[in-house]
């Protein structure tokens, strides 16, 4: 992994602590499943999306608001990275 | 206006809509029709050009729907006119695949088939996420759905349902699908109009699923696909759907003026009261303010950079503004605001409306919060 990708890695996982509608716990793993957990809902998810385009420069599309590729932090790192600032 | 061909629109679009206008004028004392609106090709101005739309966009629609609204029709019509465009067709342009397109745009742009977006139920209004309507696969390649909505706008009219339903348990990131409803499925029924105050020319009714078989080709967007569309759908009705309030206020204002410059009272002509002056400088300034946000907002919609907050605010503000103008509207007329001749009540009625739907105005404003880092 790049220094590129730890440092997304790294943001993201802050976005998801500050938006999480349960607080995660502290050995939460980058493929852990953060919808089951409880960690991101419908409400906290649109709050991560607006974090993300406001933090980072990135724009997330309505049809990418899918489990899929919010469902862990390694899961929103592979959709953020393959797009531009 | 009778079919007038989408390119001509998309090449001259100034000069039709100064037609459209001339249309509306000359239906203001009259009833207008769905397939009226259909014929001014207002229903085909957000679909895509390769998909035979005029392709103008949302700035364009937003401007449109204003012009037709200042002139002609109460404003429920125009309420049902957004939710089809807006609700039904949009998610359908976004999301569909060639063949629902195909089989669903050419008719919803020219008014032979009418779409109704279904979502709230009895028990989630708000909180829509949590719809209890229940997709089960019911053999490979088919669906069951089992439930019930409320508050379909269009409902009693529209002969395609964008039905909402749980096709897994759990988050609804994972666990929602929609799905196109044809009316006259079977399983598919639809009740009577649901009596309410406002928004007259607009109709709502309840749905009722009974074991209503569909096949894997009605999911909009795939299965699972539902959090997304009603998202995106949310996302562009919230900044869209009050522009034909922007019309209805213009014509209201004028004849709010005309009244106040005709009516005397003490000798004098109501307009020459301050209170008076001041409750039409209200208006003008709810007006002007209205509009300035909503197109604001419409072109950020066309440059595909238009995210949730600034949606939610600005229906939040638009309808905001649209009470405020009935109220002192109320108040120019003061008991002729009672007659139907003034519209003054109605309107009213209207204003009331729309801090409830697209999201109530309390909801819409979490959404900014959240957009606020609150």
């Amino acid at each position: 992994m790049t220094a590129l990708d730890e440092k997304l890695l790294r943001e993201i996982r802050a976005i998801v602590t500050d938006c999480a509608s349960a607080t995660p716990p502290d050995d939460l793993g980058d493929d852990d499943d953060i919808i089951e957990l409880g960690i991101v809902d419908s409400l906290s998810l649109m709050e991560m999306v607006a974090a993300v385009n406001a933090r980072l420069g990135i724009w997330v599309d309505d049809s990418e608001l899918v489990a899929r590729n919010f469902g862990s932090i390694r899961s929103i790192h592979a959709l953020l990275a393959g797009k531009g600032r | 206006m009778n079919g007038l061909p989408r390119a001509e629109i998309a090449e001259g679009f100034s000069q039709w809509l100064g037609t459209l206008a001339d249309w509306a004028r000359k239906h203001r004392d009259g009833t207008v029709e769905w397939r009226d609106v259909a014929g001014t090709g207002l229903l085909s101005l957000t679909v895509p050009e390769h998909l035979g739309g005029a392709g103008v966009g949302f700035e364009a629609v937003s401007t449109a729907l204003e012009t037709a609204a200042a002139g002609c029709g109460p404003g429920g019509l125009w309420f049902a006119v957004c939710a089809h465009l807006l609700a039904c067709q949009e998610p359908l342009v976004a999301f569909g695949d060639s063949e629902q397109q195909q089989r669903f745009l050419p008719g919803m742009m020219t008014g032979d088939v009418i779409g109704a977006h279904a979502s709230t139920e009895y028990e989630a209004g708000s909180d829509v996420l949590s719809v209890r309507t229940a997709a089960t696969r019911a053999a490979e390649g088919a669906w069951t759905l089992n439930g019930s909505k409320t508050f379909v706008t269009n409902g009693p009219i529209a002969d395609v349902f964008l039905v909402l339903a749980r096709t897994a348990p759990g988050s609804p990131l994972a666990g929602l699908t929609s799905f196109l409803v044809p009316r006259g499925t079977p399983g598919l029924s639809v009740g009577p109009p649901i009596e309410k105050a406002g928004l007259q020319g607009s109709s709502l009714a309840t749905l009722r699923l009974d074991e209503c078989e569909l096949p894997d080709s009605a999911c909009l967007g795939g299965a699972g696909a539902g959090y997304a569309v009603l998202t995106h759908t949310m996302r562009i009705e919230r900044a869209l759907i009050l522009a034909p309030t922007l019309g209805l206020m213009e014509r209201a204002l004028q004849s709010a003026v005309e009244h106040a410059r005709m009516r005397r009272q003490f000798g004098q002509r109501l307009a020459d009261f301050d209170s008076v002056r001041d409750r039409l400088v209200t208006m003008k300034i709810n007006l002007v303010s209205a509009r300035e946000m909503l197109q604001a907002t419409a072109r950020q919609a066309d440059s595909g950079r238009l995210d949730h907050a600034r949606s939610a605010l600005t229906k939040v503000h638009v309808s905001r503004c649209f009470n405020e103008f009935c109220n002192n509207l109320v108040d120019v007329y003061g008991g002729y605001a009672l007659l139907p001749e003034t519209g003054a009540g109605l309107l009213l009625d209207d204003a009331v409306a729309s801090r409830f739907y697209s999201g109530t105005s309390d909801m819409n404003r979490k959404i900014v919060a959240q957009g606020l880092g609150l």
